[in-house]
C-alpha cells in the first residue's frame, strides 16, 4: 500500500486520473453508452434450480444459476455457480443439457447441450462459471439441467450433482418461418407461431406444448387478449383455410386469456386436446379482443409455414 | 477523564495534519492547516446565503415553470393524496390496499384540504427540493467545502434527477435523497468517532428518511453497510472490549429512533419487498445502464465524465480514507458497482447524483492544488464553466419533463375531478383505464375520493388486491366494443357506478366519445377536453 500511496502523492496521479476519466467519458459519449437492440425473442421466464435440489454425490455442487438468458435456436451461454464443498482444491468440469419434458435420463438423448468447461476450485468457495453452447437446440420446450463431474487423477471424472431448472425453456427460431394476412393488430400482434412437440414428433403421447407463440402488445398500454390456435387441414393443391375456425375439419387449442403489457414480447404456448391422425396441417395462431361478436372482436393472425404432418 | 471512543479511528496522516483536533482527528471540523486563518461565522453565512439564493432561483423557475403549464402532472401525488387521507384517518378507499412511510402522503393530504391538486404538488416539489438542498448543502459545509458548497449543491438541484422527480411528482424519493446523503454522512462521521451527540443525529435523520422514502431508505441501508465494512477492513487498531461495548451503545442509541417504524417496514418487506425481489431476477444490466443514462441526461457530457471520476475517487484518495466523505463515496460506489453487476435494480440509479456529488466534496475538501500552479485560474474558470454549463443544461430540460408527464393528465383535469366529486356518492365505484399503462386513476381516489378501479401495468403495482382491480379495469377497457350496452353491463357486473375516460386514453376514439355523448345524452355525467365521465344503468 505504501508504493500505491507513493505514486497517488506525485502529480502524474492527477494525470493519470484525469486522462482516465476523460477516457472513459469520451468512450462513453462517444459510443453514446452500450446500445441494447431489442429483440423479437423474448427473454425465457425466471428460470431458477428445483428446490430443493438433490444431494450432491461428490464434493462438487451446483448452487445457483443465472436468470437473465435468452433462448434461441442458436442456442446460448448459461453461466451457473459451483461450489467445492470440501476441503480439499477440486477439479471439476461443468456442462449443461436440454432435454424434453418427462425426459428421465436426459444424457440419453438432449436436444442440446453445453460444453464441457473445466474449473479448478479451492476449497470451500464458490465460483462462477459460464458454459457456452456446443450443440443449438431447435425450437421447442425443454427442461434445463445442470451437471458437475469430479475430474480424478487419472484424468477420468466422476458424477457430483446434477440439477433441474424450473420452469420450461421456450426456445423459439431467430427467423420464424412465417406468413401474415393482414395488417398487424392494433393493441396487440403475434411475431412468432411455432410448432414443437407432438406437432414435430407426432407422438400423441408427448407431453409439453404443441406450439409456442410470441404476443406482444403494441405500446405501454396493457391489454387482455384470447389466444387460439388452430391446425387446420392443407388439401391437395390449395392451401388451408385461412379462417380456421370456419373448417370443419380443423382443430383448436383451448382459449386461453391473457394480458399484454409494455410492448415486451412474451412466449405462451398452445396445446390441442387432440391431434389430427393424417394428412398436412397448417398452424395458425389468432387473438381477439372481447367485444359484441360472438368470441370476441379479431386483434391479429398469424400463420406457420412449417407444414404438419401426421401420418396413421 | 473518558478516553476518546476510538473503536474505529485511528491517529493517521490527517490527525497530524489537524492538530487542533488532538491525536484523533474530528472529522464534523474542517481539516485546516495550521497556519489557514479559521473562516469567520461571516463567511460561513454568506456562502449559505449564496447557496440558499442560487437554489432558490432554481426552485422559482420550476414553479414559473409548472405554474405557467395549468396542471398536474405524473400521477404519484394522487396517490399520496390517498395515502394521507389514509393516515388521517378516512381510510383506504374500497378494494385498495397500499402501505407507504408516512410524511409525504400526510403533507399531501393536509395541504389537499386546503388547496387544488396543482398547488398541493408545487409546494410538495418545493419542500423536497428544499430539503434535498439543505441537506446536501450541509453536509458539503460541515465538509470543509467552502465555496465548492454552493457550486455543488446549486449544480445538483439544477443538474440532475431532482427535476424530474418533481415533475413526476417523486416529492419521496426526492426529499429522501437529500435526507439519505445526510444519514449517510452523519453515520460516516459516527463510524469515524461514535460520540452519543452525533448518535443522535444520525437517530432522527434515519428515522426522518425512513419516514419519508422506503425505496430510498434500503438504499442507504445497503450503503451504510458497505461504509461499515470499509471502515472496519481499514488498518486499524484493535479495540478493546470496553470499548466496542461503548461504541455499540452508541451505534443502538442511534438505531433506536428508527424502530419506531419496524411494523411498517415489517409489512413493507412481506408487500414491496418481495416484489422487488421478484422484478429483480428478471432485470438486466442493459437496463441499470438505461437508468444511469436517465438520470443523467440534462448535462451527460458533464455527468459522464463526473460519473467516471467519482468512481475513481476512492481509490485515488485512499489516504483520506478517514474523511466522512470517503466513506460515503465509497460505500455508494461500492453499492452502486455491486448492484449493476449482480442484480441491477434500475431504481438504484438515482444514487449516482449523490456519489457524485460526495466525490466532489471529498475532492473540494482535502484536494488543495498547489499555490504555484500555473492554470489553478483557469482549472477553477473551466470547472466553474462546466457545472454552470449543467445548471444551465437542466433548468433548459425541465419544461420538456413537464410536458413529458403533463402529458398523461389533460389541461382541466382538476376541474373534472371536482366534477366527479360533486356527481357523486362518496360510495360509488369509478372505472378508470390506464394512460400509457400507468395508473391514471390514483388521481380520481386521491382528489375525488371516490373508490375506483384504478387500471394499470401491473409493474407500477406492489399490492395483489391492487393488482386485481387494475387486472379488472384492463380486462373492461380491453374491450373492442367499449361504451355498448353489452360493454357497459359487463362493467356493471365489476361492480362500477362511474366511467372516468380521461381524454389521455387512446383507447376510445375521440369520434366514438363523440357518438356515445350525443346517442346517450342521459348516461354523460360530465364531459369537457379533459375528461368523460359515463353513468354505468
Amino acid at each position: 500500500m505504501n508504493v500505491i500511496q507513493r505514486l497517488f502523492r506525485r502529480r502524474i496521479t492527477a494525470s493519470v486520473t484525469a486522462s482516465a476519466t476523460l477516457a472513459a467519458a469520451a468512450a462513453s459519449g462517444l459510443l453514446l453508452w452500450p446500445e441494447h437492440a431489442s429483440t423479437t425473442i423474448p427473454e425465457t421466464p425466471v428460470v431458477q434450480l428445483v428446490s430443493p435440489a438433490d444431494e450432491p454425490d461428490g464434493p462438487v455442487e451446483i448452487t445457483g444459476l443465472d436468470t437473465n438468458v435468452v433462448w434461441s435456436d442458436q442456442g446460448t451461454s448459461v453461466t451457473m455457480q459451483v461450489t467445492n464443498r470440501s476441503d480439499e482444491p477440486v477439479d471439476a468440469t461443468v456442462w449443461w443439457l436440454l432435454a424434453l419434458p418427462g425426459e428421465q435420463e436426459p444424457w440419453d438423448n438432449p436436444k442440446a447441450a453445453g460444453e464441457r468447461t473445466d474449473v479448478r476450485l479451492r476449497a470451500n468457495t464458490t465460483q462462477k462459471v459460464t458454459v457456452p453452447v456446443e450443440k443449438a437446440p431447435a425450437s421447442g420446450s425443454y427442461v434445463l439441467s445442470l451437471w458437475a463431474h469430479q475430474v480424478l487423477a487419472d484424468g477420468g471424472t466422476r458424477h457430483s450433482h446434477g440439477v433441474n431448472a424450473q420452469s420450461l425453456i421456450h426456445v423459439l427460431p431467430v427467423k420464424p418461418d412465417v406468413t401474415r394476412l393482414n395488417d398487424p393488430g392494433r393493441y396487440a400482434t403475434l411475431t412468432v407461431i411455432e410448432p414443437v412437440g407432438r406437432l414435430l414428433t407426432a407422438d400423441p403421447k408427448g407431453t409439453g406444448p404443441d406450439a409456442l407463440v410470441s404476443v406482444q402488445s403494441t405500446s405501454q398500454q396493457p391489454v387482455e387478449v384470447a389466444l387460439d390456435c388452430y391446425l387446420a387441414p392443407i388439401r391437395t393443391g390449395r392451401t388451408a383455410s385461412s379462417e380456421p375456425w370456419t373448417d370443419r375439419q380443423a382443430v383448436a387449442s383451448e382459449s386461453r386469456q391473457v394480458i399484454v403489457s409494455d410492448a415486451v414480447p412474451e412466449v405462451l404456448t398452445c396445446r390441442f386436446d387432440e391431434l389430427p391422425h393424417d394428412g398436412d396441417w397448417q398452424l395458425s395462431a389468432f387473438l381477439r379482443r372481447a367485444g359484441a361478436e360472438e368470441g370476441g372482436t379479431h386483434e391479429d393472425g398469424l400463420y406457420s409455414r412449417r407444414t404438419v404432418t401426421f401420418q396413421d | 477523564m473518558t478516553p476518546p471512543l476510538n473503536v474505529l479511528a485511528d491517529a493517521g496522516p490527517s490527525a497530524r495534519r489537524c492538530p487542533h483536533t488532538g491525536p484523533y482527528p474530528d472529522p464534523m471540523q474542517r481539516c485546516r492547516a495550521a497556519d489557514q486563518p479559521r473562516p469567520s461565522l461571516s463567511h460561513d453565512l454568506t456562502i449559505a446565503a449564496v447557496t440558499a439564493a442560487a437554489v432558490l432561483v432554481v426552485i422559482t423557475f420550476r414553479v414559473a415553470v409548472q405554474t405557467a403549464h395549468g396542471e398536474v402532472t405524473g400521477l404519484d401525488t394522487g396517490n399520496f393524496l390517498t395515502l394521507g387521507h389514509a393516515w388521517l384517518g378516512d381510510g383506504l378507499p374500497e378494494g385498495a390496499e397500499s402501505t407507504y412511510p408516512p410524511i409525504v402522503p400526510i403533507i399531501a393530504a393536509a395541504l389537499g384540504y386546503l388547496l387544488p391538486p396543482l398547488p398541493v404538488m408545487i409546494v410538495l416539489g418545493v419542500l423536497a427540493s428544499t430539503v434535498h438542498a439543505s441537506a446536501v448543502g450541509y453536509v458539503l459545509w460541515r465538509s470543509g467545502c467552502g465555496w465548492w458548497t454552493s457550486t455543488i449543491t446549486t449544480t445538483l438541484i439544477a443538474g440532475s434527477a431532482v427535476g424530474e422527480g418533481v415533475a413526476w411528482g417523486g416529492a419521496p424519493q426526492v426529499a429522501g435523497l437529500g435526507l439519505a446523503f445526510l444519514t449517510l454522512y452523519l453515520a460516516a462521521s459516527l463510524l469515524t468517532d461514535p460520540q452519543p451527540r452525533r448518535a443522535r443525529a444520525l437517530g432522527l435523520a434515519g428515522l426522518a428518511l425512513g419516514a419519508t422514502s422506503h425505496l430510498v431508505f434500503a438504499m442507504t441501508v445497503a450503503a451504510a453497510t458497505v461504509m461499515a465494512a470499509a471502515r472496519f477492513l481499514s488498518p486499524v487498531p484493535r479495540p478493546t472490549r470496553a470499548n466496542v461495548t461503548r461504541a455499540a451503545a452508541v451505534w443502538a442509541r442511534a438505531a433506536a429512533p428508527s424502530l419506531l417504524l419496524a411494523p411498517l417496514y415489517l409489512d413493507l418487506a412481506g408487500t414491496v419487498g418481495s416484489s422487488v425481489a421478484e422484478r429483480g431476477r428478471t432485470q438486466s444490466f442493459a437496463e441499470f445502464v438505461t437508468a444511469v443514462e436517465f438520470v443523467s441526461r440534462e448535462m451527460p457530457l458533464l455527468w459522464r465524465p463526473a460519473i467516471v471520476l467519482a468512481l475513481l475517487v476512492p481509490a485515488v484518495l485512499y489516504r483520506q480514507r478517514r474523511h466522512p466523505l470517503w466513506l460515503l463515496t465509497t460505500g455508494l460506489a461500492t453499492v452502486l458497482v455491486g448492484v449493476a453487476v449482480s442484480n441491477p435494480e434500475p431504481r438504484f440509479a438515482y444514487l449516482v447524483p449523490l456519489l457524485v456529488t460526495s466525490a466532489l466534496g471529498l475532492l473540494a475538501a482535502t484536494v488543495r492544488p498547489p499555490a504555484a500552479l500555473k492554470w489553478r485560474a483557469g482549472l477553477r474558470a473551466a470547472a466553474a464553466g462546466g457545472l454552470a454549463a449543467t445548471v444551465v443544461g437542466g433548468l433548459t430540460v425541465f419544461p420538456a419533463q413537464i410536458q413529458y408527464y403533463g402529458s398523461l393528465v389533460p389541461d382541466g383535469t382538476s376541474q373534472a375531478l371536482a366534477a366527479l366529486r360533486a356527481n357523486s356518492d362518496p360510495t360509488d365505484v369509478v372505472a378508470v383505464p390506464p394512460v400509457r399503462g400507468l395508473p391514471f386513476g390514483w388521481w380520481v381516489e386521491g382528489r375525488a375520493q371516490r373508490p375506483a378501479l384504478v387500471g394499470s401495468s401491473e409493474k407500477w403495482l406492489n399490492f395483489p388486491r391492487e393488482r386485481e382491480r387494475a387486472n379488472t379495469s384492463v380486462r373492461l377497457f380491453s374491450a373492442a366494443d367499449a361504451l355498448s350496452d353489452r360493454w357497459l353491463r359487463s362493467v356493471r357486473r365489476a361492480g362500477a357506478d362511474l366511467v372516468y375516460i380521461p381524454a389521455t386514453y387512446d383507447g376510445i376514439t375521440t369520434e366514438e366519445l363523440d357518438r356515445f355523448t350525443r346517442n346517450q345524452p342521459d348516461l354523460v355525467a360530465y364531459s369537457s377536453s379533459a375528461a368523460t365521465i359515463v353513468r354505468v344503468p
